[in-house]
């Protein structure tokens, strides 16, 4: 059994995740960087399904298949850094509360409060990742601070 | 001990950010929140500085302020103030609706405090109420509400985006002893009311307080500023707050009992009707309506 706090399972997931965008080009890592800066702004104030919606639109992946996006394949550094971000939030969640590649199938069937609880996991992840990606990633020389 | 009780209530007429500065959040600048509960509020020693600095700016006499608030800062050590000033706590919340533009939201464990609390000011004449139960997948609401919409056959209030299926309750009761708190002008109280369960409060409460990106130009360049934006957090115009504040006999200063520290007190807040609290004034943030009672 995990005896270790949810906090922490949050922490390491994140951490290895931002530890492996830090080894990308540094255009990607200040992209990656400022979208999880934004990140919960957005969620609160549009809702998770608009957001991860959003972020497709932004990988714009035009054969639809958003359960294998791989962001080696895309051709510019924000439509690699939308995907990184989309593709960490998405398997998060798979792994903690809905036990599915697609986000966005699960959120049209879910129900409101499976919404909520969704909502409530991905700005605790996202509250490391911002700490992380601020530690750890170059930033935009302006702007984002 | 304290003698003299006096209740505030405090409507925001627009964003107020009364920050917290110490929390590691999602936004760079987040509001003050009570650790256990995570529900919005204004901290004591806040709302006492407003308190003051309104007093203050009205050039009141200094004899007045140190017998209320306590001296200057220089001379802290000499005696306390006679007031304490109780944290804002919250009552209602305005959460969008998909009818009636927004509604007025509170729920059961609130509503109990707000009764306790009403009990240790001594006003029993407010703390007269029912508290409704209510289940997550519910939200009550008073005949009449403006709220409803009637879907095949079921009866639903869609609250930012849940569904929840309306109960209507007799919360003539609670409405009336919100409206002896909640300043003049704000008269739409028994149309927008909903009770929601406890979980489901916290959930608004916690997803959607307002969140505005900032920013700073660099004027040379006119553009942002390196490290110039940054997310910061409101609580939304249309909050209903209340706080206790306890009177006790002045230490010092020009008063001399409670009555007289209440009465100076009571007397200015109600020739003032708006206070400022918390952050950003110059940007148009912070302006509350007030009552005292």
């Amino acid at each position: 059994m995990d005896i270790r706090t949810l906090e922490q399972q949050r922490a390491e997931f994140a951490y290895n995740k931002v530890l492996e965008v830090s080894k990308k080009s540094e255009d990607i890592q200040k992209k990656y960087r400022s979208y999880v800066r934004s990140a919960p702004t957005l969620i609160l104030t549009n809702g998770l399904g608009q957001t991860l919606a959003f972020y497709l639109s932004k990988i714009g992946n035009s054969d639809g298949n958003y359960e294998k996006i791989d962001p080696g394949n895309l051709e510019k550094a924000d439509q690699k850094a939308h995907a990184y971000l989309y593709k960490h939030i998405a398997e998060w969640l798979d792994k903690k509360i809905i036990h599915s590649e697609n986000p966005i199938e699960y959120y049209i069937r879910a129900s409101s409060t499976e919404v909520l609880m969704m909502t409530e996991e991905v700005i605790a992840l996202l509250k490391w990742m911002r700490r992380f990606a601020d530690a750890m990633l170059k930033g935009d020389e302006r702007g984002e601070g | 001990m304290y003698e003299k009780t006096l209740v505030l209530g405090l409507y925001s007429i627009t964003p107020v950010h009364a920050g917290s500065g110490a929390e590691l959040s999602v936004v760079d600048l987040p509001i003050q929140r009570e650790r256990h509960t995570g529900f919005p509020t204004i901290w004591g020693q806040s709302l006492k500085g407003a308190l003051r600095s309104a007093f203050e700016r009205e050039g009141k006499n200094k004899g007045v302020i140190y017998s209320i608030f306590g001296p200057d800062t220089d001379k802290a050590s000499e005696h306390a103030g006679a007031i304490s000033v109780g944290d804002a706590r919250i009552l209602l919340f305005p959460v969008r609706s998909a009818r009636g533009v927004f509604a007025y939201v509170t729920c059961p464990m609130v509503l109990k405090r707000f009764r306790r609390d009403m009990e240790f000011a001594g006003r029993n004449d407010i703390a007269n109420f029912e508290v409704p139960s209510v289940e997550d997948k519910e939200a009550v609401v008073p005949q009449g509400s403006i709220l409803t919409i009637n879907r095949n056959n079921e009866t639903l209030v869609v609250l930012e985006d849940l569904l929840l299926t309306a109960k209507e309750n007799e919360l003539s009761q609670i409405i009336n002893a919100i409206e002896k708190i909640i300043p003049d002008g704000v008269d739409d109280l028994g149309k927008r009311l909903v009770v929601v369960s406890d979980n489901v409060f916290t959930a608004f409460v916690k997803f959607s307080t307002e969140i505005l990106a900032r920013i700073a130009i660099d004027q040379s360049r006119g553009t942002v500023k390196e490290g110039g934006l940054w997310y910061e957090e409101f609580l939304p115009a249309d909050t209903l707050l209340y706080s206790i504040i306890a009177i006790s006999k002045p230490k010092g200063g020009s008063l001399n009992d409670a009555e007289a520290v209440k009465s100076e007190l009571q007397g200015f807040l109600e020739s003032k009707t708006y206070l400022q609290v918390g952050g950003d004034e110059t940007v148009g943030k912070g302006f509350m309506k007030i009552k005292v009672l």
